[in-house]
């Protein structure tokens, strides 16, 4: 039952009042009748699923209806930090292990 | 059948009432204060459950969550709840109860006789066995099914109501023994708003069965003084009879409050019991210790009882289980059971001691109590 | 290996059951094996075990960082069904339902396969539809399978509640009468019996840390216990796959979710059958020693905690108690998670990879315990013929990238 910090509100709010929405940081190919089955397939379906360190977006439903981005540590489950769109991230998995 | 073992020692009892309530169809009496094993102990019940596989009978062995043989069905009907520990439930008028093993009755059980096949039922013989031919598999599983399981479910729906709160504190305190009482205090004294939970119907955990005293007071009394206090407090919201069942992430705890279960197996009024989601800043778990119990051959025949639990039963509940006691320790602290077996005017015929020379305080303090250290054996 | 049968436990009793021979021998890891399976849940030892029975490949080593069988295949709901919408899931889940129908006399150990039916139940006009179609394309695959109304239901589990003025009211299920549920523990000891019996080497407690590689093929596993060679590495490891798969440089679709489930107190037998609705979002069951066994669904966010979020279960039961009201005075005892690797297509991957020598069997999400015999048999003909199973060609990797997906989220849905 994770407690999270929503950086729009600035609040910590119940992990109920979100919805996960995956990885974070996943850019849409620009033209992507140009990319190949392969690259196609990848941008689709293949995700990051790290045991640790996880950039990933939230979005907080019953609350501001906005999207942000969070870095969790999926093993631990501890927050280390939340994030607005447009942002990046002062922790990172290379950050973390140093 | 009259309280044959019911004392006027019992410290959270008034032995001058009386609640009815019957045990297998049998009508019987207790006091005000009793759990149902308190009470059924009273009435002399030494067998109140028989084990899963072998069927052998069994007796209360604890007072509280670790009890492992007095499960019991309690109430009928719609309302009926299946494998409710006695030593957990509160005594009521009308309470119907009854054990959950024992065919045709507890005493006399037909499926012992699996017993005598004992030696063919080795753990995980149904592993080994029950192959062939392929086909008769769900014949056997349609009687091992029958054979086990403890109670019966409700087989209509449930007549009652349940609700839940959501909570945030800056302290949950996890247990109102001594050690949670005393921090809820100093929590709520420093004005953080404080949550206090506790399984038993009354806050106090051991103290309540202890006849020792706390800063020159009967520890019962300090107890009631500092649930007082902390009752007093605008910041302290106190939850007996209140289970701790689950400790999520991020300080989430889920709570169960048995707000109705005291009064009568179906709530008069509003809901039976209550969820508490607590979202905590801090958490202390003060929940306290079990006895462990002791490992030895025919552990489990009735009359077999944790020293702990025999004192909580004298002291707290007015109620000596036996007329005889042999003691078995490997530790000082049981000897106060002893003492308190004495003091209830019932006979010391043996202490049976693992350790070759014990000497602690309380363990010379036995010697004119009724037994002697000559009584003592090794155990190797 | 010795026989069990009555007159086994008869003999043995004489001696005071001290002469049992051991399940299965704890091995030092030799240098090299033909193949080394990393995992030891259920998929594993299957994998293993028809590796050398059907293959006669013997030099095998399955590495578990645990203990036999303490992963998924300890933590499931031990539901078993076939009744998958598509030809390529129903056809792998139906080889599984064929084998466990002999599993407990192929093995010589009792797994309490019990045929005791699985009701899906549908609360509206689009749930019917679905079942309907589903039902059909069962029937055309050779498997049974049947929609029933809500009396029918009724009369299969007499607890249900199939008012209509309930939230979610029951208006039909589909019913498979050859599902039912099976012993967990006993499947994975009875394949790890089974295997090693063939020569198989179980090695516990023993975690790999590395997949070796030269010129892009595989030659051997680092592990806790140092370097064991091989040229062929079989990875079953469910919710860490992807971990695994990182250590060959290699991405998989999946991600890694806690799925839940529960237990209640044992009671008397009063649920017969097993009972699944997606809509409401629970299923139930009622295991052999009495405890009513319910799962719930995963926690909503990528998870190696082998725990979940409160409010998942609390659903569950809210779910469960609407379906059987009168089991909301039946008491929960315990409550656990375990990682599940969930695809995309819901289904699973059983594939080679870029990586010569290096396979695959993951993604089996929420539903791979019924699996277990199907999943080990073709799998290890995959492994052993470099080539995949028929059954298993479908479900390549490569899937992700041509887009022939098998989508059976309607068939698996939470309760997989």
């Amino acid at each position: 039952m994770l407690l999270i910090h929503c950086p729009h509100c600035r609040e910590d709010r119940e992990e109920e009042e979100y919805s996960y929405s995956g990885e974070a940081h996943i850019v849409r190919p620009l033209e992507p009748e140009a990319l190949s089955d392969q690259e196609w397939g990848d941008y689709l379906f293949f995700r990051k699923n790290p045991k640790g360190i996880h950039h990933e977006m939230w979005y907080h439903a019953v609350g501001c209806r906005r999207y942000f981005y969070a870095t969790r540590n999926t093993l631990s489950y501890e927050i280390l930090e939340t994030y607005k769109v447009g942002e990046q991230p002062q922790v990172s998995a290379q950050g973390a292990a140093q | 059948m009259s309280q044959i073992n019911r004392l006027n020692t019992g410290a959270r009892t008034d032995s001058t009432s009386r609640i009815n309530f019957t045990y297998n169809g049998k009508q019987m009496q207790g006091v005000a204060g009793d759990t149902l094993a308190s009470a059924l102990l009273a009435n002399g019940v030494n067998v109140v459950g028989r084990s899963f596989k072998y069927s052998r009978p069994r007796g209360i062995v604890g007072h509280g969550a670790e009890e492992p043989n007095a499960i019991m069905q309690i109430g009928s009907g719609a309302a009926t709840v299946p494998n409710l520990r006695a030593t957990q439930v509160e005594l009521y008028e009308g309470l119907e109860s009854a054990s959950v093993n024992g065919w045709p009755n507890v005493n006399f059980d037909l499926m012992s006789i699996t017993g005598w096949f004992g030696r063919m039922m080795p753990p995980g013989f149904y592993y080994k066995t029950f192959m062939y031919p392929a086909k008769l598999w769900m014949t056997y599983e349609h009687f091992i099914r029958k054979a086990a399981g403890l109670g019966s479910a409700p087989v209509q729906d449930d007549p009652d109501s349940y609700d839940k709160l959501n909570q945030h504190c800056d302290v949950l305190v996890v247990g109102a023994g001594p050690a949670g009482l005393v921090a809820a205090r100093e929590a709520a004294r420093a004005g953080a708003r404080v949550i206090i939970a506790d399984e038993q119907s009354e806050f106090g955990g051991s103290l309540l069965a202890s006849i020792n005293s706390i800063d020159g007071q009967a520890a019962t009394s300090w107890v009631d003084e500092l649930v007082a206090e902390l009752e007093s407090f605008s910041n302290v919201q106190t939850l007996p009879r209140s289970t701790a069942f689950g400790y999520y992430d991020h300080n989430f705890l889920g709570i169960l409050q048995r707000r109705t279960d005291h009064l009568g197996i179906s709530a008069d009024s509003g809901s039976r019991q209550r969820l508490h989601r607590v979202r905590a800043k801090r958490v202390i778990l003060a929940t306290g210790a079990f006895e462990r119990p002791l490992v030895f051959a025919q552990n489990d025949i009735p009359g077999v009882m944790q020293a702990s639990s025999v004192s909580t039963y004298i002291n707290r509940y007015g109620v000596a289980p036996g007329n005889r006691m042999i003691l078995f320790t490997t530790n000082d602290n049981a000897y106060q059971t002893a003492i308190d077996w004495h003091r209830a005017g019932r006979a010391v015929v043996a202490v049976v001691d693992s350790r070759s020379a014990p000497s602690g305080e309380i363990v010379g303090s036995g010697t004119g109590n009724g037994y002697s250290s000559n009584s003592r054996l090794r155990s190797d | 290996m010795k026989k069990y049968s009555g007159f086994s436990l008869f003999k043995n009793a004489l001696s005071y059951h001290e002469n049992w021979q051991k399940l299965w021998r704890s091995p030092k890891p030799k240098d090299y094996y033909d193949v080394i399976v990393v995992g030891g849940g259920g998929h594993g030892l299957a994998t293993a075990y028809y590796l050398a029975k059907v293959h006669g490949i013997t030099k095998v080593a399955v590495i578990e960082k645990g203990y036999l069988g303490g992963g998924n295949t300890a933590r499931n709901t031990t539901i078993i069904r076939s009744n998958y919408l598509w030809d390529e899931a129903a056809q792998l889940y139906e080889l599984s339902l064929k084998l466990w129908e002999g599993l407990s006399q192929e093995l010589n150990y009792n797994v309490m396969f019990s045929q005791r039916g699985v009701l899906n139940l549908g609360h509206n006009l689009q749930d019917m539809r679905d079942i309907e179609r589903r039902v059909n394309a069962n029937r055309l695959n050779g498997i049974d399978g049947e929609v029933v109304t809500p009396e029918r239901v009724k009369e299969i589990a007499p607890l249900i509640n199939i008012s209509k003025d309930c939230r979610y009211p029951i208006l039909g299920a589909s019913w498979q009468p050859r599902g039912g549920t099976a012993r967990h523990d006993a499947v994975a000891w009875g394949y790890a019996r089974g295997a090693d019996a063939l020569g198989v080497d179980l090695i516990q407690e023993t975690e790999v840390i590395g997949i070796r590689r030269k010129n892009g093929s595989v030659v051997g596993v680092e592990t806790t216990q140092g370097f064991i060679g091989t040229r062929k590495v079989a990875c079953v490891t469910a919710g860490n796959s992807g971990v695994v798969a990182a250590m060959a440089g290699l991405r998989l679709p999946v991600e890694s979710r806690p799925l839940q489930a529960l237990v209640s107190e044992p009671v008397k037998p009063c649920l017969d059958t097993v009972v699944m609705s997606n809509a409401v979002h629970g299923y139930i069951s009622q295991s052999d020693k009495g405890d009513l066994v319910i799962g719930a669904g995963v926690d909503g966010y990528n998870g190696y905690g082998q725990r979940g979020s409160f409010h998942v279960i609390e659903h569950t039961l809210q779910a469960i108690c609407e379906l059987f009201p009168a089991f909301s005075r039946v008491r929960m005892n315990r409550q656990w998670g375990g990682v599940v690797d969930t695809c995309p297509d819901a289904c699973p991957i059983i594939s080679k990879t870029s990586v010569d020598g290096l396979y695959f069997n993951c993604g089996w999400g929420t539903g791979g315990f019924k699996a277990t015999p199907g999943s080990g048999y073709v799998f290890a003909d995959t492994v052993a013929n470099d080539h995949p199973h028929p059954l298993a060609a479908a479900f390549n990797v490569d899937r992700f990238n041509t887009g022939a997906l098998i989508d059976e989220h309607g068939a698996a849905g939470v309760a997989h």
